[in-house]
């Protein structure tokens, strides 16, 4: 892996990331499977099955529960119950935490809340073909001094959501950073979103709707543009994420 | 003013009266026996009265009499006795002129305090109302604002490049200049092979501490002690490896220009709830309390537990401890500040810093409140050069569990661990205890119990403050706080209604840090009694080997009877023990 700047690399050495950073600099670049190709797509709201979120109740299950942050299973795929290992990458500020809070619990709280390492939540949703796809979702910490841990989130996930802030030029770049890492050290076949966020405040775009559909589709990922604020497009991310999702053949 | 406490009291060898009458208080056992002794202190050294067991006289050079505002020569070796401006440095005379800071003239600004303390309350108040989690304060000052001159007390980070890395208040780029003077300051006096501790310039001192390659530095007009200040600046260290470890160091190596303030973004709140603390109140999230409290574990070097029944204390720790042998380092069950209880493996100890740096990092980063977190942490005090990874999540408003690890892929194995916890915790009614404890508080100076001894009969006939509700405990005793050394740990007592008010907590705040400071200065001490009376307080110390006790009593209280409460207060400290402290979390006490 290629670590942004030399003084997270030194940080890296206090982290010991020796097993978190099993980085494959052999590998090819994955070829991104044609099918997830840039879709942007309407659909209808999806129906939640479970409101509350999973992780705070007692009664949760942990069955066949994953061995470890980094365990390569990051779905558990049984046709119709499917469970996902889901990362939020992303600068800070773009509202990465309120998009998770307000697919989980239906909030927005507007004042901020800078996440310190990551947060895990998690949240199921019925597919209209009866699929039930329970995500596992961590939230990390844009700060730059985390940057360097990011691996020990977002290896073995199966889908990277990547967020940037629509009134940021700085933040879609930061974006592009984030892909291209993804690309080099993620699970192959992960599926990737890419989140223009906080669409409410058009006015002050800074980021074309274009030019991120473009690069989206450049880099076979999905695209769209949500805002945690009004909940506009938020269960449709969800939703989408979870149809392009590679299902067993059973 | 007692005439019996001055220094200028011309008997001072008279048998105390309450020794007199009951000389049976000598001989208890770890009773405190202040007398008269003391009261000479300040200038020349008692003659023994025969009153006072022999050991006691050896003891003598120890104990300090302080009358506030009287001249009494070897006084604190504190900032008091340094007048006009001047520098005091370790091992140089030469303490005179200062180059004097051209951008901003802050170091050399006398007298213009007068506004200022205006300001700070205002600005404190304000802080706690609104400011409270965003963090920085007043992001638009630098240091040619007249408010950011006039805050009372300053904290900064800087590289020894001279590279701002954290201001409390203003942006720390717009005070590069500032931060450049600083760093010229002491690197002048480095250079000469000299280590700069403090500069007075009039009502201001100025702090430093070196960890090169950072320098910390505090700018206060608020009369604390320099050994007090000292120890802000190790805590806000401290709090600073806790978030980036000390290998951050090496960015300076390869880079001495480099500017480490991105590394520290978004964590103001931390470093604010820290400087609360350390002034007179802690954080209290999400909402401010109308009640302040503050945070003796600031100058205490200890922790205090949630006061719990035995038996719901064990039933805690026995659930931690089943977690702790499946391979966390730590786990800790904490309740805002207090500990609820702890567990370590291998018999690795938790020091009270990291824990007052850990609970204060918790408590101020809003985040672990929305969900469980699996974050990256370093305890300065257990290994300043690793980060180790705690699992976080708050049970309840206030309380929240720890799990700490070495292992960066434990995290589904510390959230099947906290749901463990949780069950039992619920079943075993820990939680709502934990609930009900918080909402009764802590000890109570009103509710220290009476001796019932005839002995102590014969003595307690003026006491009659107990039944004057309203005004405190027995002999007008307001407050105090305890410390086991022992145990790491100290227990205070709720503030009852003569010190409700905040000004007066911060008094008394300000008067243990005081005390605190002169019992333990390296100069003079370590002292084992102090007695002192001034238009707040009568304030008392006894330190022994097992304890650290400290007390606060109406100014007008009788000093033998303040005295005689002081035993009792302990007495009935050992009587709680086993409700008020955690027993085998401390190595030392298996
Ligand atoms: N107008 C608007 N503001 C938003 C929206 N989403 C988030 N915000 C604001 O952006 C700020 C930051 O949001 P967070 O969700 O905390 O950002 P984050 O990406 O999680 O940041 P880090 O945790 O530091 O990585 C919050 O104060 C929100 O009020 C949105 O859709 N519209
Ligand atoms: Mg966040």
């Amino acid at each position: 892996m290629h670590i942004p700047s030399h003084p997270l690399r030194l940080l890296l050495t206090a982290l010991d990331l020796a097993h978190t950073t099993r980085y494959r600099p052999g590998r090819a670049k994955p070829k991104w499977s044609s099918r997830l190709g840039f879709l942007f797509r309407r659909t209808r709201a999806p129906g939640i099955v479970s409101p509350t979120d999973g992780v705070l109740l007692l009664s949760c299950r942990n069955a066949g529960r994953l061995d470890g942050l980094n365990s390569e299973n990051s779905m558990a795929t049984d046709s119709k119950n499917i469970r996902v290992k889901l990362v939020l990458l992303g600068d800070s500020g773009v509202g990465k935490s309120c998009i998770v809070l307000r697919f989980v619990r239906g909030q927005f709280d507007p004042t901020s809340k800078v996440t310190v390492g990551a947060s895990f939540l998690s949240q199921t949703l019925a597919l209209e073909d009866s699929t039930i796809v329970k995500f596992e979702i961590w939230d990390t910490a844009g700060q730059e001094r985390y940057a360097s841990l990011a691996p020990l989130y977002y290896r073995g996930a199966a889908v990277a959501v990547v967020v940037y802030d629509i009134t940021s030029q700085e933040t879609f770049k930061k974006a592009q950073y984030w892909v291209k890492e993804l690309q080099k050290h993620a699970s192959p076949g992960i599926v990737m979103a890419l989140v223009g966020n906080k669409a409410d405040l058009h006015e002050k775009r800074a980021v074309s709707s274009q030019d991120a559909m473009e690069y989206a589709e450049k880099n076979g990922m999905f695209f769209i543009e949500t805002s945690a604020k009004t909940a506009n497009n938020i269960n449709q991310l969800f939703q989408e994420i979870a149809k392009r999702l590679p299902r067993s053949s059973s | 003013m007692d005439s019996d406490d001055s220094v200028t009291d011309p008997n001072p060898h008279h048998p105390d009266p309450s020794l007199d009458a009951e000389p049976a208080t000598v001989e208890q056992m770890g009773s405190l026996t202040l007398g008269e002794a003391g009261d000479a202190a300040g200038a020349e050294r008692p003659v023994g009265n025969g009153f006072l067991p022999a050991d006691f006289y050896a003891a003598a050079g120890e104990i300090e009499v302080v009358e506030e505002g009287s001249p009494v020569s070897g006084d604190l070796a504190g900032p008091s006795s340094l007048g006009g401006p001047g520098a005091c440095r370790e091992r140089s005379g030469r303490g005179d002129a200062l180059p004097s800071p051209s951008s901003s003239g802050y170091a050399g600004e006398r007298g213009s305090s007068g506004g200022s303390s205006e300001i700070e309350e205002a600005d404190d108040r304000e802080t706690m109302l609104d400011d409270w989690s965003r963090g920085k304060r007043h992001p638009d000052e630098d240091d040619g604002s007249v408010s950011w001159r006039k805050r009372k007390k300053h904290f900064f980070i800087l590289s020894n490049s001279g590279k701002p890395i954290y201001s409390r208040y203003g942006d720390e780029h717009k005070l590069a200049g500032f931060s450049a003077t600083l760093q010229a300051i002491i690197s002048f006096v480095e250079n000469s092979g000299d280590r700069l501790k403090f500069i007075r310039a009039g009502k201001h001192q100025v702090v430093f501490l070196v960890k090169v390659p950072i320098y910390l530095v505090c700018i206060s007009c608020t009369e604390e002690p320099y050994e007090a200040l000292k120890r802000q600046l190790e805590l806000i260290y401290g709090q600073m490896l806790l978030i980036l470890t000390k290998s951050v160091n090496r960015c300076f190596e390869k880079n001495p220009k480099y500017d480490m303030t991105p590394l520290l973004r978004g964590t103001d709140a931390v470093f604010s709830s820290l400087i609360h603390a350390f002034s007179w109140f802690v954080f209290s999230n999400p909402k401010p309390k109308a009640l302040v409290i503050w945070n003796p574990a600031t100058f205490l070097n200890a922790y205090t537990c949630l006061p719990l029944s035995y038996s719901t204390r064990q039933a805690a720790s026995a659930i931690l401890q089943d977690v702790a042998d499946s391979g966390v380092l730590f786990a800790l069950l904490m309740c805002k500040n207090k500990v609820v209880s702890l567990v370590g493996t291998q018999k690795a100890s938790l020091h009270p810093d990291d824990m007052l740096l850990l609970s204060n990092f918790i408590m101020s980063s809003e985040s672990f409140r929305t969900s469980e977190s699996f974050s990256p942490i370093c305890l300065p005090r257990y290994n300043p050069m690793v980060f180790l990874y705690a699992y976080v999540h708050f049970l309840d408003v206030d309380t929240y569990l720890t799990l700490l690890t070495t292992s960066s892929d434990s995290f589904y194995h510390l959230k099947d661990c906290r749901i463990r916890i949780e069950t039992v915790l619920v079943k075993s009614n820990v939680l709502s205890e934990v609930q009900r404890s918080m909402l009764d508080g802590g000890l109570r100076v009103e509710d220290l119990p009476l001796e019932s001894s005839l002995r102590s009969r014969s003595l307690t006939t003026p006491e009659l403050s107990s039944s004057q509700s309203g005004i405190g405990g027995p002999s007008g005793l307001w407050h105090f706080m305890y410390r086991s050394i022992y145990l790491d740990q100290y227990v205070s007592s709720e503030f009852s209604s003569p010190i409700s008010s905040s000004s007066q907590q911060k008094r008394l705040f300000r008067a243990y840090q005081r005390l605190y400071a002169s019992m333990h200065d390296n100069g003079t001490g370590p002292h084992k009694t102090q007695f002192r009376r001034d238009e707040d307080f009568v304030l008392l110390c006894w330190i022994t080997q097992d304890f650290e006790l400290y007390a606060a009593f109406d100014p007008l209280s009788d000093k033998a009877l303040a005295i005689k409460t002081c035993n009792r207060v302990c007495q009935w400290v050992r009587d709680l023990e086993n409700e008020i402290f955690l027993f085998g979390a401390s190595p030392f006490s298996w």
